[in-house]
């Protein structure tokens, strides 16, 4: 009887399905069963379903269930797969949902990528930045300053590079996330990955000199990790913190995982090095909503009450992330000094571009990177290949 | 039909059923895929020939996967296949300690393979990896050699760990073949004054020969397809020289979301597979089979 009456009461909530996804610290599953717990005993009549999966696996994930017809009310996606899901109409735009009151809460240039078409799709729900992180003991020994160029990036690469004990500069190049480092150096040379037509233009002037850059620091002048395409950026993060790399450009993150591993480390924090301008790349992860799935109106309540200020707040210091909110900006400073420079870098941040073939492409330009790296290709002809392969292969189709 | 046949086939119904759900119909569903037009979701949008095929074979990533899958096949089958029955045949043998030699050769077999493979990838690693560390303490080594970065230390690695985890499969179906033997052949050949190589060569090898058919068999099968090991310690780096085809279908598909060409992939996977089991097992069991 008793256990009747209680699939009786499940049967009559309404479930909202979130796949979530598992950020760095691994303490993202409590945070997010936290949160629905208390949501739930707000709102007794809406049942909260949330999945926690990791991000290597999240974009098959919900690739299987688009594809099976049973999406889920909200995902916690990368921002860059959004056209994808646009373009295929599965996608649920939310200006309806949102008031302008909720809206106006958000640092507003971070909406500025998930308005496409004039409709709006995401709400940003994780933020970041990239910066130069560097040791400060190999600096001191040989009396420079962190680099804020190219040419002076080269020259404390050169001054403290001592293999194996130290690599002057660390390039992670594998498949995973390897184009990040064309990207800082890219954008820092001027360049773009798309012209305004929509062309694929790394085999520009620019494109090819961000490489050649790249190829020089690792073949020419030989002050980097020796093989970039045998070291992800996650194995570099560990390596870093064993005071083995002098310097490394990655996300807040690292300040966590030095902490874990080698909480004695001395290192700084700086801006990416420039050459014609200075950037640095930031990165949205995005909470969008499915057309497909049935309980959109339930699924928003949730999101209005994960978005209070408390709820953020705890979700950015916990796991290293900008904010979106703008009070929850100013709060964060004061808990996490060492988010300033992120902050502060903020306004010098591009997106990668918005493309629905992203994935694919990032896999022609990692392997052509890697072939520069390895010496099987000249970086012009590298670049040459990957634009060619780009325009033709990926983005017309065959 | 008598009424037994009848039964009989009333039997099969539940197994058909559940074949027909997971083995028949994905199969049939990736056929279609192969020459359809199909969105990232895999959904098909309309007839396209043979264009993915196509579009697969311009690939020259496809060739070289395809090259390394009968390296690595052949290199894991065929070195498993000697070192097993090489161990079967002394753990057939009665010496003590027998039973925890043949416990700690089932160990590899509990663990899982994906574990395996990420423990490999830390043991390999340049930095702190146990390998260089062990190699460069007992001098076999003066420079730092990073195994994963090219396909020439990498895959000999991977073909290494292959053959680790499929030993204890092998061992065990060999052990269970040698010991289906009756001890009285053995016997009578003493008495007649066969040599070990005698016996092994007249008694061991033509009565072990049905097992051996087998395991080298689902062998070939498992190891061409084994998708772990590889996906792990290099996933195809550096520029896609380490891929087999299994690991380079997995990455088409969910990484770049193109099924079609997935599928077709899928598709000549099969075909091989298939040509390949029945023309082995044609060879075989040619006027053998009683």
């Amino acid at each position: 009887m008793v256990v009747l009456l209680a699939s009786g009461i499940a049967l009559a909530k309404t479930k909202v399905h979130f796949v979530a996804a598992r950020y760095h610290t691994g303490i993202t599953d409590d945070y997010w069963a936290k949160v629905a717990s208390e949501f739930e005993a707000a709102n007794p009549d809406i049942d909260v379903v949330v999945d926690v999966i990791d991000w290597g696996t999240l974009h098959q994930k919900l690739t299987t269930m688009i594809g099976a017809g049973k999406p889920p009310e909200l995902a916690n996606i990368a921002t860059i797969w959004l056209p994808e899901y646009i373009s295929a109409g599965v996608a649920e735009p939310l200006d309806k949902y949102m008031t302008p009151e909720f809206k106006e809460q958000f640092i507003q240039s971070l909406f500025d990528i998930t308005v496409i078409d004039g409709k709006l799709y995401g709400i940003p729900i994780a933020v970041s930045a990239r910066a130069m992180f560097y040791l400060q003991d190999p600096l001191e020994k040989v009396g420079m300053a962190p680099p804020k160029n190219w040419e002076e990036l080269l020259a404390v690469a050169k001054a403290i590079h001592n293999p194996p004990e130290l690599y002057g500069f660390g390039i992670p190049c594998t498949t995973w996330e390897g184009e990040a480092y064309y990207a800082y150096f890219l954008w820092a040379a001027g360049g773009e990955f798309f012209d305004e037509t929509g062309k694929f233009i790394v085999d520009s002037a620019e494109g090819i000199e961000a490489m050649q850059f790249l190829v020089d620091l690792v073949r020419k002048y030989k002050v980097t990790y020796p093989e970039p395409w045998a070291i992800n950026r996650d194995e570099m993060q560990k390596v870093f913190a064993q005071g083995k790399i002098g310097m490394f450009i990655t996300g807040p993150w690292q300040v966590e995982i030095n902490e874990k591993e080698n909480p004695d480390l001395r290192y700084g924090i700086t801006l990416i090095p420039a050459h014609r301008r200075q950037v640095t790349m930031a990165v949205t992860d995005t909470l969008m909503m499915y057309k497909g799935a049935p309980n959109k109106d339930a699924a928003w309540k949730f999101v209005e009450f994960a978005y209070q200020d408390n709820y953020r707040l705890e979700f950015d210091v916990n796991e290293g992330m900008l904010p979106e909110k703008k009070v929850v900006g100013e709060k964060i400073i004061e808990d996490v000094p060492y988010l300033k420079t992120f902050i502060d870098l903020l306004p010098y941040g591009k997106f990668l571009p918005m493309h629905p073939n992203w994935e694919e492409i990032t896999g022609e330009i990692v392997k052509q990177m890697q072939l520069a790296y390895m010496g099987e290709k000249s970086p012009k002809q590298a670049m040459e290949d990957c634009a060619r392969e780009v325009n033709t292969r990926i983005i017309i189709g065959f | 039909m008598t009424k037994e046949q009848k039964i009989a086939y009333l039997c099969l119904v539940p197994s058909l059923i559940l074949m027909a759900t997971v083995i028949f119909f994905p199969i049939g569903n990736t056929f279609l895929t192969a020459f359809y037009r199909v969105n990232p979701y895999g959904i098909r949008l309309k007839f396209w020939g043979l264009t993915n095929f196509t579009r697969l074979f311009s690939r020259e990533e496809f060739w070289t996967s395809l090259n390394n899958t009968f390296i690595w096949t052949g290199g894991v089958v065929g070195f498993t296949i000697i070192w097993s029955l090489g161990l079967s045949l002394a753990l057939n043998e009665r010496f003590k300690g027998r039973s925890v030699a043949r416990s700690i050769l089932m160990l590899p077999w509990a663990t899982s393979l994906i574990i395996t493979a990420l423990v490999w990838r830390w043991i390999l690693n340049p930095e702190y990896g146990l390998l260089n560390h062990f190699l460069s303490q007992i001098g076999a080594l003066r420079e730092r050699v990073n195994w994963v970065a090219e396909w020439r230390t990498s895959f000999p690695m991977m073909i290494w760990i292959g053959i680790l985890v499929s030993i204890p499969f092998t061992t065990t179906v060999f052990l269970a073949g040698l010991q289906s033997i009756p001890l009285q052949l053995y016997e009578a050949a003493k008495v007649e004054g066969a040599g070990s190589w005698q016996r092994f060569r007249y008694i061991t090898m033509p009565l072990l020969k049905p097992v051996f058919t087998i395991a080298v068999l689902l062998n070939v099968i498992y190891v061409f397809n084994s998708f772990p090991i590889i996906w792990a310690v290099t996933g195809g780096d550096p520029a896609d020289t380490t891929h087999i085809i299994i690991t380079y279908l997995y990455k088409v598909a969910f990484f770049y979301n193109d099924f079609g060409v997935a599928s077709a992939m899928a598709i000549i996977v099969f075909i091989i597979l298939l040509s390949f089991s029945m023309v082995y097992t044609t060879i075989y069991y040619k006027g053998e089979l009683y």
